[in-house]
């Protein structure tokens, strides 16, 4: 391609050594390297979590009305593996009864939105729906879409923030910024465990730059000698005073699912 | 070209499962007991165009091989026990083989999963001791086209640690790559299996209508209660690969003897192989993406004394073959041996026409009647952000026209069910929160051909004013080539409709929308609003208006029917 432009091998590298300095000049240094350890922090969390295959799981969603008021919801997810993209699920509804077999498939993609259908059962219409929504609540609880969606690392630049210890374990801090400008988060603070690199918390930061969500991860168990899952996490939203509680049981992996469990025809014949 | 290629695998994939599983009952019943056999060692070896695994046994024992598809994997389940040697550790450079993965099942037997590229065929065999060798089994991967398996090989191999993740590795201290013994693993299912196979589910329903000006003809009434109960079943089986599902259907009108009415929903039997899912029974079919009309979607009779929105479906009796050809879209072929009539309200009932149709002497062009056979035939896909589905359809028209009649005491109208063959597009193009659409037509038929078509766009505005609602703008121009006899009042129609979306607890959902014929200036108003009442309990309210409505307009006869619905409903 250069070799169709004016510039001469000569001036190329001339700018190469002049981009080369203001890259590494004073203190951007330092910050590059916070921002290689960052992102090498979540390479390595992600490379720990490969080749799993598939997994399914059933969902608990504890939706905190008041203290004395709770509503359930409960789903089932299918997860198929693929290598190099993003991981394709089917999220099924169980409860609420009105929206039983209502089910959403989405192609996550590492770059770009994501294809998502929609299938309504009261119809048996499967629909393509937007993915550009990333913020919006689901299911009316404190989790936003985009804090259910596949967590690949290209969807966000990085940066070391130090060590800290969350509940007696040392984690690395690293924050996260989204890459999608659609997203309902300036930045995350992530706490990542230096033992085995899962995730234990998450701090989201509103478009206004002010603290709005926190996120636990507790109950990890190892799967398949390997793969390390919570069993629930809790969001809190510190704006509201109100929480949602996600419970995952009975995972199974290696279930031999392929890609026809995840087309949209698979989608319409879920219940 | 390509996907005749793709059917000739699984054809040869099938013929050479058979052999396979008469390996599989021989091997079983060779053995006394298989619990005592150990997996000693695992070897890889390869010859030109062909990969051999051997699994060396301390014993005899039994097993059981399957082939997944998409991606290409092969499964194996032996009866032994676990062993120490490190299936991690083989060189899987130059094999098909890209990863191996094992698993302790329940009944503590070993499941080997290999992914492999795709253009492989697999045979298993067992081998007895001979000289120096014991008790083996031997799985061997045939690698069909040589230039294609080495292009996905190079994609697959195993690309070199990137300096990030060396740094890392290093951060992390030792750190061993999978070694995987899980805890449990299921025999390949499918998990829709869980859900509510086995059990009864469904709702009920009290619905009641209240007119706002006094009826056009006599013995109607000004108001109206009605109760609908939907329960519907279904039992999974084979690892969810057939199911079997009944959904009957009731309603109760107290005015219109006509609209009290049943009809099966569903009532089928269905098999997945693979990529194909057969089913033989009746069943509801949607096709299409527009919201203002389904134009192209016909399989089902409408049950229009449901709902004037003609979304409400009769079951529809059906063959039907759906072969998923992964990158090259759905194929699905309908056989539809019995038609069913559209319902009409009765003389009681309001939304009718006059005088009224006559539901028991419809008529055909086609000698066979109701036993006519239709056929339809689709393809669907999707490339990047476009849904595309081109039908056709040969048979009974579902839309009938409505012919007048004297012959009996009073004058009715009675149906006439032409044969046609239509041929339709939809389109949907996802552009961030723009969802573009079109379906269109073209109906072929003895009275008069035409073509009729909607397209317009849904955009979404995500959270309206800062709350986390969704605010959603449709537009769509309809169009039929009918013009005045058309048999649907959209034939130079444009809908503009707003959806309001709560993304709440309670679900809350509102459309509201209006139809304005361009011609005529005929206006109709329709608003559809939701939410959840606790668990199980919903109230839908519902409003329809007709305000100007033309002489010439099919809808004339409605116009003194504006009405509100209230709907409770419960769920179970």
């Amino acid at each position: 391609m250069c070799r169709n432009t004016a510039l001469s091998p000569n001036s190329l590298l001339a700018i190469w050594w002049a981009a080369c300095l203001l890259v590494f000049a004073g203190p951007s240094l330092a910050a590059d390297s916070d921002a290689e350890k960052g992102l090498a922090i979540a390479v390595e969390s992600d490379h720990r979590d490969t080749g799993f295959s598939d997994s399914t799981v059933n969902l608990t969603m504890l939706l905190n009305l008041s203290e004395t008021e709770e509503i359930s919801r409960e789903m089932r997810q299918m997860i198929l593996e693929v290598d190099d993209d993003g991981d394709k699920s089917i999220m099924v509804f169980d409860r609420p009864r009105d929206l039983k077999g209502t089910a959403i498939l989405t192609f996550t993609h590492k770059v770009g939105n994501d294809d998502q259908w929609l299938y309504l059962p009261a119809l048996k219409r499967v629909k393509r729906i937007s993915s550009a929504d990333k913020s919006g609540p689901f299911m009316g609880s404190e989790f936003a879409y985009e804090d259910l969606a596949s967590q690949e690392v290209e969807k966000y630049s990085y940066k070391y923030m130090g060590d800290d210890t969350h509940d007696d374990e040392l984690c690395f801090m690293v924050e996260r910024i989204p890459v999608d400008k659609k997203s309902g988060y300036t930045r995350q603070v992530t706490w990542i465990d230096q033992s085995e690199y899962r995730l234990r918390r998450v701090d989201y930061y509103d478009r206004k730059g002010d603290l709005l969500k926190t996120m636990n991860l507790t109950g990890y168990q190892l799967y398949l000698e390997h793969y390390w899952r919570p069993d629930e996490m809790l969001m809190t939203n510190h704006q509201t005073g109100k929480s949602t509680i996600l419970r995952f049981n009975n995972y199974q992996f290696l279930v031999g699912l392929t890609g026809n469990d995840f087309s949209r025809g698979a989608l319409s014949r879920i219940r | 070209m390509f996907s005749g290629t793709t059917v000739g695998f699984s054809i040869f994939r099938i013929t050479l499962l058979i052999p396979l599983l008469a390996c599989v009952q021989l091997a079983q019943g060779a053995i006394s007991n298989p619990a005592d056999t150990e997996i000693r060692d695992l070897r890889i070896g390869l010859t030109p165009g062909r990969t051999r695994v051997v699994f060396d046994l301390s014993g005899p024992t039994s097993y059981k091989m399957t082939t997944l598809e998409n991606p290409a994997r092969v499964v194996v389940d032996i009866s032994a026990s676990a062993s120490s040697f490190k299936h991690q550790d083989l060189p899987l450079l130059g094999t098909p083989i890209t990863r191996i993965h094992s698993a302790t099942q329940p009944d503590a037997s070993l499941r080997y999963l290999f992914d492999v590229t795709q253009h492989t065929n697999t045979m298993m065999f067992a081998l007895k001791p001979h000289q120096a060798h014991g008790h083996r089994l031997v799985l061997d991967l045939y690698v069909l086209e040589p230039e294609e398996h080495e292009k996905q090989l190079s994609a697959n191999s195993e690309p070199a640690p990137t300096p990030v993740a060396q740094l890392a590795t290093v951060n992390a201290g030792k750190r061993t790559p999978p070694d995987i013994t899980p805890q449990s693993a299921d025999t390949i299912p499918n998990p829709v299996t869980r859900g509510t196979s086995g059990e009864w589910s469904g709702y009920i329903s009290l619905d009641s209508r209240l007119f706002f000006q006094s009826p056009a003809f006599p013995r109607q009434d000004d108001q109206n209660i009605s109760a609908a109960f939907e329960p519907e079943y279904y039992l999974d089986w084979a690892k969810g690969r057939q199911r079997f599902a009944f959904s009957p259907f009731f309603r109760y009108d107290v005015n219109d003897d006509e609209r009290t009415h049943a009809d099966i929903r569903e009532l089928y039997w269905r098999l997945e192989h693979e990529q194909l899912v057969f089913k033989a029974g009746l069943d509801v079919v949607f096709w299409g993406v527009t919201e203002s009309q389904h134009l192209v979607d016909i399989i089902n009779q409408t049950d229009l004394v449901e709902n004037i929105d003609r979304e409400d479906k009769l079951g529809q009796p059906m063959l039907n073959l759906d072969y998923m050809a992964n990158d090259w879209g759905t194929w699905q072929f309908y056989l539809l041996p019995y038609f069913r009539e559209r319902t009409f309200p009765g003389d009681r009932g309001r939304l009718r026409t006059q005088p009224v149709v006559d539901t028991n002497d419809a008529t055909y062009e086609s000698g066979d009647e109701e036993n006519h056979i239709d056929f339809a035939l689709r393809w669907s896909h999707y490339i990047g952000d476009w849904d595309v589905g081109l039908a056709h359809f040969s048979g009974t028209s579902r839309e009938p026209l409505l012919i007048l009649s004297d012959s009996g005491s009073e004058p009715n109208q009675v149906p006439l069910y032409l044969q046609i063959d239509q041929t339709s597009l939809d389109v949907q193009a996802t552009k961030g929160a723009w969802l573009w659409k079109l379906e269109t037509i073209y109906n072929d038929n003895k009275v008069e051909d035409y073509f009729a078509s909607v397209g317009g766009f849904e955009y979404t505005h995500f959270g309206l004013a800062g709350t986390s609602a969704d605010l959603g703008l449709l537009l769509e121009y309809n169009y039929d080539e009918r013009d005045e006899r058309s048999t649907t009042a959209l034939q130079n129609d444009i809908y503009a409709g707003v959806r309001l979306t709560g993304n709440d607890i309670a679900g809350t959902r509102l459309l509201a929308g209006i139809i304005v014929d361009a011609d005529t200036q005929s206006t109709f108003g329709n608003i559809e609003a939701a939410r959840r009442l606790g668990e199980s309990w919903t109230i839908t309210l519902e409003a329809r208006l007709f305000t100007n409505i033309d002489k010439r307009d099919p809808i004339y006869f409605f116009k003194e029917d504006d009405y509100i619905e209230l709907q409770l409903s419960r769920f179970f």
